[in-house]
């Protein structure tokens, strides 16, 4: 059974809609990236997968149960997300009261709060600004705190939307660790994002495109495809572009497309 | 020179709340034109709060700031008759996130204010705001919706827009291609060095991507706990030993060659791909 599945799932905000007639399925466990352009519908499935939007049309199941008025507490509970805005996603006077407010909801003991919260702001670098305001920190510093609340709460699915577009390189890497860590822990990880280095890591990549599922494929299949990477309005990235002009002249080896998918992950 | 920071600090206060210095004695000058600056530095380091002192957002707590034919202090800030307004005009400053730009109820009338309350007639101003709308990718389609009911790069259009309308003397961004799709990126960074070559003003941009500051920064500007560590070429940065300590690393094309460089054992740096080939092959290779 799989974790997420969409059948025929629409929305619009008006007239044009933001998902169109969309079908797919997340296998619990699975690190998938979402990808497209702007506008595409990319936070809109992520908001109607936690029911704080509704479907206009078709269903969606989560662990095999149908999202209604009447499983949406519980499927909640299962999903954590880390909005676009972090500014979104604050509802704590300080940063630690941040982080307790979502687990004070889960009714999770003291002891165990004060825990997740130590542990938590520490993995993403945030132990020393607990007591400060969140509108007092920097934007990466927000996003930060945003991921470990979320983190925190310890769900089966985390949703990053754009959640490290702030953050600075070493960061950026610290949190693709993070990634890796919840994945090999049986998570499973749906990370919106504009920055392909991001897919190089996962299962399978979705590339989005108003509204609809321009082509699901492992990160291998999707990032050499240029003609594929332009309508969604993305770009190669560069050991890609080596691997393709090799291609056009006949000289892509085995060997070479070995070592250029190697030197990707130096990105 | 037409921005001159002298000395600047800056201290962040609030009650029960230790002092936060989030800039350090920066002392920069700023060129009024063909200045194409790229403002980097780690999560923190203070690069929102210094750019805020480049058009009187905010003032230092210590130090001053030059600006055009106006003096920043602590205490001239206060001064109600030095005008901050017209600073603000000359000197556009495009936020972090376009939540904190945007307020009027559609995007037309976002980004025709600044140019309205700058004097322009309401035609001429949605005129203005009109083709800098399309310069970030906006149609007609967009102009009567409201800027809060917008996907994430829709709404960075709009406030980066809404900057470009105003015409200012020097334009200031805070992280513009974050949240906007890779093609977007490259095309806004496009408009604005089009802008830039055509009418020389003044551009300063922060990021955290080096592509972007190896291929549009004629200097670059690196922050570390609000004290400014850097000022030179983005190729002297790039070769700088102390590129990681700062948090920063090099751009994707020289990550890749420099990996396929040490693969093969080659000693001499490459600059493209079809270089490393016929190095590889021993062609060229002295
Ligand atoms: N609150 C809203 N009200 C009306 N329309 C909206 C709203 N939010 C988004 N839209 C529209 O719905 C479409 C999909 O938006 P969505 O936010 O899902 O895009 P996205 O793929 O997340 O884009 P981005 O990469 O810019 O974040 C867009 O055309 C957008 O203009
Ligand atoms: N309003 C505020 N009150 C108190 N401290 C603040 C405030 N705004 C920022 N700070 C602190 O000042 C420091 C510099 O913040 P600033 O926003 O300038 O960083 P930045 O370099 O822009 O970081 P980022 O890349 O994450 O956006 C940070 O330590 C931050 O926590
Ligand atoms: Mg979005
Ligand atoms: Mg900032």
């Amino acid at each position: 059974m799989p974790l997420i599945e969409l059948q025929d799932v629409s929305f619009s905000y008006g007239k044009t809609p933001a998902i169109d007639q969309l079908s797919l399925t997340v296998e619990a466990g699975e690190w998938v990236t979402i990808v497209g352009p702007n506008g595409s519908g990319k936070s809109t499935l992520a908001k109607l997968l936690i029911g704080l939007l509704k479907t206009q049309q078709g269903t969606i199941q989560v662990a095999g149960e149908t999202l209604d008025e009447t499983t949406v507490q519980g499927i909640r509970e299962k999903i954590g997300i880390i909005f676009q805005n972090p500014d979104n996603q604050f509802v704590g006077v300080t940063v630690k009261d941040d982080i307790a407010f979502g687990l004070e909801n889960l009714s999770v003991p003291y002891e165990e709060m004060l825990k997740r919260i130590d542990h938590y702001s520490k993995a993403v670098g945030m132990d020393a600004y607990l007591d400060k305001e969140p509108s007092q920190l920097s934007g990466g510093q927000k996003q930060r705190v945003a991921i470990a609340g979320t983190l925190a709460m310890k769900p089966e699915l985390i949703i990053f939307d754009e959640a490290t577009s702030m953050l600075d390189p070493t960061g950026r890497q610290a949190m693709l660790e993070i990634m890796h860590a919840l994945k090999a822990s049986g998570k499973t990880i749906l990370s919106i994002t504009h920055d392909l280095k991001e897919a190089l890591p996962a299962d399978r990549v979705l590339v989005m495109h108003e509204g609809r599922l321009l082509k699901s494929g492992t990160p291998r299949d999707i990032l050499r495809d240029e003609p594929l990477l332009k309508k969604a309005r993305l770009t190669l990235l560069e050991p890609f572009k080596y691997m393709n002009q090799l291609a056009k002249k006949k000289q892509l080896t085995d060997e070479w497309e070995a070592l250029l998918w190697q030197s990707a992950f130096t990105l | 020179m037409a921005i001159r920071l002298h000395t600047v600090s800056h201290t962040y206060t609030a009650i029960n709340q230790p002092a936060v210095h989030a800039l350090k004695d920066v002392t920069l000058t700023i060129d009024a034109t063909d200045e194409f600056i790229a403002l980097v530095g780690e999560t923190g380091s203070g690069k929102s709060t210094l750019v805020q002192h480049l058009n009187a957002l905010m003032a230092p707590t210590s130090g001053t700031a030059e600006l055009f034919d106006v003096t920043i202090s602590a205490e001239s800030f206060k001064d109600k008759s030095i005008k901050k307004t017209p600073i603000r005009k000359r000197i556009g400053l495009v936020f972090q996130f376009p939540e904190y730009q945007l307020f009027e109820e559609s995007v037309l009338k976002d980004v025709a204010f600044a140019p309205k309350n700058f004097g322009l007639s309401q035609a001429d101003a949605e005129e203005k705001a009109k083709h800098a709308l399309s310069l970030v990718g906006l149609d007609d389609t967009y102009y009567a919706r409201s800027p809060f009911h917008l996907s994430g790069g829709e709404k960075k259009r709009v406030s980066i827009a809404g900057i470009l309308a105003m015409e200012p003397d020097i334009l200031v961004l805070d992280e513009p291609t974050s949240g906007l799709d890779p093609q977007s990126q490259k095309m806004l960074m496009d408009v604005f060095e089009s802008i830039q070559r055509t009418t020389h003003i003044s551009i300063v941009f922060i990021t955290h991507d080096m592509n972007w500051v190896e291929a549009y920064a004629k200097r670059v500007l690196v922050m570390q706990s609000g004290e400014l560590v850097f000022d030179g070429a983005p190729d002297a940065l790039f070769n700088h030993p102390e590129l990681s300590v700062w948090k920063m690393d090099l751009p994707d094309r020289k990550k890749v060659l420099n990996y396929l460089q040490s693969q093969f054992k080659l000693q001499t740096p490459m600059d493209d791909f079809t270089q490393l080939l016929n190095a590889i092959n021993g062609e060229g290779d002295q």
